[in-house]
């Protein structure tokens, strides 16, 4: 029923283009996270989408219903806020019953649906309270109460979680979760978080400056970025990327850097041809290099030199940084074992299936380019 | 610990002549309305041959002090009927403006259409216009519609005059509300009207007393406009109008003058006393009253 | 008793009259716009139906009245023949206007400097103290009177009885108490401007005091405390720290009781009409509007009131511009 379909929107303040020509659609009952660096325009998608702000171009659909023109209040959207917005002079009662009476609805039926909800969330001993006299995660569940409670064909939250501290928000994750599968309805959820998009979105949007660089599962955006930004925006730490060329020696695909250089697998990276003795931009996810005593079983590597400049010990793993004699840094993940230590020359196994490769110019995968 | 009781001695001490200085201004203060108050309470024979400092040769003999002097003047010198006009005046003079700049602000702060902030501004600049500038064309645009000498006429003109400063005070506490509060009522399903009258009203509370305290105090204390607007009709006379008068009419009766002006007094230092926390804030943001 | 209550009926419903119809004008507006406004134009119209009741008043009584008065100002006592700028240059040789204008400069100069300084330390001392509402209130309470009221608070203070006779006025009685002959203060020519002055002084301190005192509690205590390190007496922490430092709170205050001054009407009017050479400018604007019905002449006062308030609030709303100290 509550099929959310954006088609080449676009919106323009003043000078700032905020959103640039987006088309998306987004199926009933799913949960999208949009995600992207702060200003990239994820607020702005979801003003847009609640009807806070017109569109200057394009169409929205939710549902059958093109709401380009229907007020906020009539697009029959519930919208959880980043700063709550729960409204400081009432209790938490009155803000759950607000939207419900607003809609003509009867005491006894305002009264059962609030304290439904109010069970759902385990909210039933705040009810009388005013926000004030909540805590920072009290408050979070009323104002997802608040909206659940309304039962609206889309959800809208934007960065529900960004004021809590990380334990509360692990919980929150876990429960918005919950709630989405128990509700059903569509959710649209931003967040700058990436361990937020990761483990809530059935699908994530990548924002950058306004445009969108990519939708997709996110186990499918881990494995196959479609660009140089995708690529280096999900991951933590982030992907490491080289400057080099590709050249084919034999019956070997070679990327050659100033430092370094690698056989590539020619399965793994369709398209390469045109780039044949041209530059290219080779990205390495610090989990695909490894302490080279610690290689996991089966794994086609090619072996790398670095000078270790900062290690963290995590417990489950090591976080090393190293040095290739080209002034840049690059992140390893290894194996919590490893005897690797401070100031070191270290040898290192680089899982060479798992490169990616991308246009210098475009920055778009070159895997992902298909065949001209 | 005597220790500690001689360094605070010697403080106190040290602080002698600003003690000396505080108490002297306060009484400097004070002792025009406390001779004013004393004086209405006396009878009038006494008023009018010793002076009212004399009571306190016997503070606590009661027999030199009544009430009579209020009784005349509240009926034989119509000051009751002023006070009544007065309250007819100054409760619709409040209300009606702040009524009428709520519902200016919330358009100027949270409704989008073209040219908005200029006609802020523009208001804002109409807070420079003296009174005086106004009196001879709305006196005699008065006369033609019959509204001189009118309860209605007083109402709209102190509504006007105190609209600048209501709408400024108003849109820029309204203006200062969260923006997530309003497109939160929004997407609840209120339309503008509800936003306004269930959270914008509610949440205003402060600064729409501190305009109302700041706009019933001026008009109740205006004597000019009600001048002006009213002329001299006796029957819609409030009571700065009517002590005026009674000052022309009886300028050597003590007695009656001093009761009368107390009268004038008692409401506006309740409400001042009452609010003056509301009265100060306005005050701050209102100092550029025209 | 009956009459009595009649007339409290009346009053009460003016009262209810007046208050329920503003609101029911709004009410029947929106609703109106609601209902009958065809889905899109409702978000364009609603704004200017909130808007306009403001907006209507603020061009009646404000807006065009103004253009009228400086339209007026050139024609003659009855609006019908044009004069030119007659109007002004009687107005700027006449005597007793000559007179206005001394006088209100010498309110401005005595009310603005009484007031403040005063205000000022009062301020400055009550902050020193424990008991410190108590001062500040007792001389913030005049704020709540009407210029009427403390007219007549004053009058009976400035009262006068022949040498010989009992005076009841204080002020008097000091003076022959301390064997000196009665005053009339408010007709000796040489005083009774002073007289006034003094009244208005004792009204307006208490505004200052607040404004001030706010400022003074402002300065950062670190700051003090600093200066006191280095050896500053206090009187030096006054004149080289505070001072500077509430700089602009004095200039608002002192603007704010200039425009006062400017207009001032109310004491003028009850306490001497203008006469014995106590005329102000507002005194005389409204002598020459229902007096001498002098249309012309009175507008010619109205408008150089409003050129003389032009630059002073021009400097006022400069430094307004700053964060209102409202919350
Ligand atoms: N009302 C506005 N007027 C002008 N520019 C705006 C307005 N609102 C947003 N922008 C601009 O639009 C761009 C996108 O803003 P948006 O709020 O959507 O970012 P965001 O992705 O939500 O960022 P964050 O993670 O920091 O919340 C920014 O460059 C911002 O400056
Ligand atoms: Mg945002």
């Amino acid at each position: 029923m509550a099929q959310v379909r954006f088609e080449s929107v676009s919106k323009r303040y003043g000078d700032v283009l905020a959103l640039h020509d987006l088309t998306l659609a987004i199926a009933d009952g799913e949960f999208l996270v949009f995600v992207g660096p702060s200003g990239c325009g994820k607020t702005t998608t979801l003003r847009l989408l609640a009807g806070l702000e017109p569109v200057t171009t394009g169409h929205l659909y939710i549902g059958d219903r093109r709401v380009n023109d229907l007020s906020a209040k009539d697009r029959d959207i519930a919208m959880v806020f980043q700063s709550y917005a729960l409204y400081p002079h009432m209790s938490v009662y009155e803000n759950m019953a607000f939207s419900l009476e607003l809609q003509g609805l009867g005491k006894g039926e305002i009264q059962q649906r609030v304290q439904r909800a109010a069970q759902q969330m385990e909210l039933e001993d705040l009810l009388q309270r005013k926000p004030k006299e909540l805590s920072g995660g009290q408050r979070q569940r009323v104002a997802v109460c608040r909206a659940i409670v309304r039962n609206p064909a889309v959800f809208l939250m934007d960065e529900p979680l960004s004021n809590l501290d990380a334990q509360l928000r692990g919980q929150a994750r876990v429960e918005i979760s919950r709630l989405h599968r128990e509700l059903g309805s569509t959710l649209i959820y931003v967040t700058h978080d990436q361990v937020e998009a990761m483990t809530m979105g059935t699908r994530i949007a990548v924002l950058n400056q306004g445009r969108l660089q990519q939708v997709d599962t996110p186990q499918a955006l881990y494995r196959a970025p479609s660009n140089k930004f995708v690529a280096g925006f999900i991951g933590s730490p982030a992907m490491n990327f080289l400057a080099g060329v590709l050249v084919e020696t034999d019956d070997l695909l070679w990327f050659k850097a100033e430092a370094v250089s690698f056989p590539l697998d020619r399965t793994t990276c369709p398209g390469y041809q045109r780039y044949l003795g041209q530059p290219v931009i080779c990205g390495i996810r610090p989990e695909d290099i490894h302490d080279a005593h610690y290689v996991p079983t089966g794994l086609v590597t090619s072996p790398l030199q670095g000078k270790i400049s900062a290690l963290e010990r995590m417990g489950n793993e090591v976080i090393v940084y190293l040095t290739l004699g080209d002034r840049q840094t690059y992140a390893a993940r290894v194996d919590r074992r490893s005897a690797l230590a401070l100031g070191e020359t270290g040898l290192f196994a680089v899982n060479t299936r798992a490169i990616h490769l991308f246009d210098p110019d475009t920055e778009i995968a070159i895997a992902a380019q298909g065949a001209p | 610990m005597p220790n500690f009781l001689a360094t605070r001695l010697t403080t106190w001490v040290s602080q002698t002549p600003i003690h000396l200085a505080l108490v002297v201004l306060s009484t400097l203060w004070t002792l025009p309305s406390l001779g004013l108050l004393i004086s209405s309470i006396r009878p009038p024979e006494e008023v009018l041959t010793t002076g009212w400092w004399t009571v306190f040769q016997h503070p606590f003999d009661f027999t030199q002090y009544s009430l009579e002097n209020y009784r005349t003047v509240l009926s034989a010198e119509g000051l009751g009927q002023a006070l009544l006009n007065s309250l007819t005046i100054a409760i619709p003079a409040t209300v009606i403006p702040i009524a009428i700049a709520a519902f200016a602000a919330y358009a100027l702060a949270w409704m989008e259409f073209p040219g908005r902030q200029w006609l802020f501004l523009a208001i804002v600049a109409l807070l420079v216009v003296p009174l005086q500038m106004t009196f001879i064309p709305l006196l005699r645009a008065y006369g033609h519609l019959g509204l001189t000498g009118t309860f209605a006429g007083l109402w709209l003109a102190h509504t006007g005059y105190g609209l600048p400063l209501g709408i400024y005070l108003l849109r820029n506490y309204i203006g200062s509300l969260p923006r997530d509060l309003i497109e939160a009522a929004a997407v609840d399903g209120a339309t503008p009207w509800q936003i306004f009258t269930r959270l914008i009203v509610p949440l205003s509370m402060p600064a729409i007393a501190s305009f109302a305290v700041f706009q019933f105090l001026w008009v109740w204390n205006d004597l000019l406009v009600a001048l002006v607007y009213l002329g001299g009709t006796p029957t819609v006379a409030p009571l700065t109008i009517t002590l005026t008068n009674l000052v022309g009419s009886r300028g050597q009766d003590w007695h009656l003058l001093t009761a009368g002006a107390f009268i004038t007094m008692t409401l506006p230092l309740l409400v001042f006393l009452a609010l003056q926390r509301y009265f100060v804030r306005g005050l701050l943001a209102g100092s550029i009253k025209g | 008793m009956t009459h009595i209550f009649g007339r409290g009926l009346v009053a009460a419903l003016a009262i209810g009259l007046g208050c329920g119809g503003v609101f029911a004008l709004f009410y029947g507006a929106n609703g109106l716009v609601e209902r009958f406004a065809p889905g899109n134009s409702k978000n364009r119209l609603l704004p200017w139906v909130y808007l306009t009741p403001a907006l209507l008043l603020l061009a009646v009584y404000l807006v065009l009245p103004t253009l009228v008065t400086i339209y007026i100002s050139c024609f003659d006592a009855r609006s019908q023949a044009f004069v030119g700028l007659t109007n002004y240059l009687t107005v700027f040789t006449d005597k007793t206007m000559g007179e206005a204008f001394r006088n209100n400069l010498l309110w401005l100069v005595g009310v603005t400097g009484g007031s403040v300084s005063l205000g000022l330390l009062i301020a400055v001392l009550a902050d020193r103290v424990r008991y410190e509402p108590v001062p500040k209130t007792l001389i913030f309470l005049p704020m709540a009177i009407s210029f009427v009221g403390a007219s007549v608070i004053w009058k009976f203070i400035y009262a006068f009885r022949p040498a010989g006779t009992a005076q009841i006025g204080l002020l008097n009685a000091v003076v022959t108490s301390l064997g000196f002959e009665p005053v009339g203060w408010l007709v000796e020519r040489s005083i009774n401007n002073l007289a006034l002055i003094a009244i208005m002084i004792w009204l307006q301190t208490g505004f200052c005091m607040v404004l001030l005192s706010a400022a003074v509690k402002g300065i950062p205590q670190e700051i003090i405390e600093a200066a006191r390190l280095d050896g500053a007496s206090e009187g030096q922490i006054f004149w080289r720290i505070t001072l500077p430092l509430i700089r602009s709170t004095i200039l608002v205050v002192s603007t704010t009781t200039i425009l006062l001054v400017l207009k001032v009407f109310d004491i003028v009017y009850v306490m001497t009409a203008g006469n014995q050479g106590t005329e102000v400018l507002a005194s005389r604007m409204f002598k020459e509007m229902f007096s001498f019905r002098h249309y012309g002449r009175g507008s010619a006062i109205a408008v150089l009131l409003l050129l003389a308030v032009i630059p002073i609030m021009v400097l006022n709303i400069r430094e307004f511009r700053r964060p209102t100290p409202l919350r």
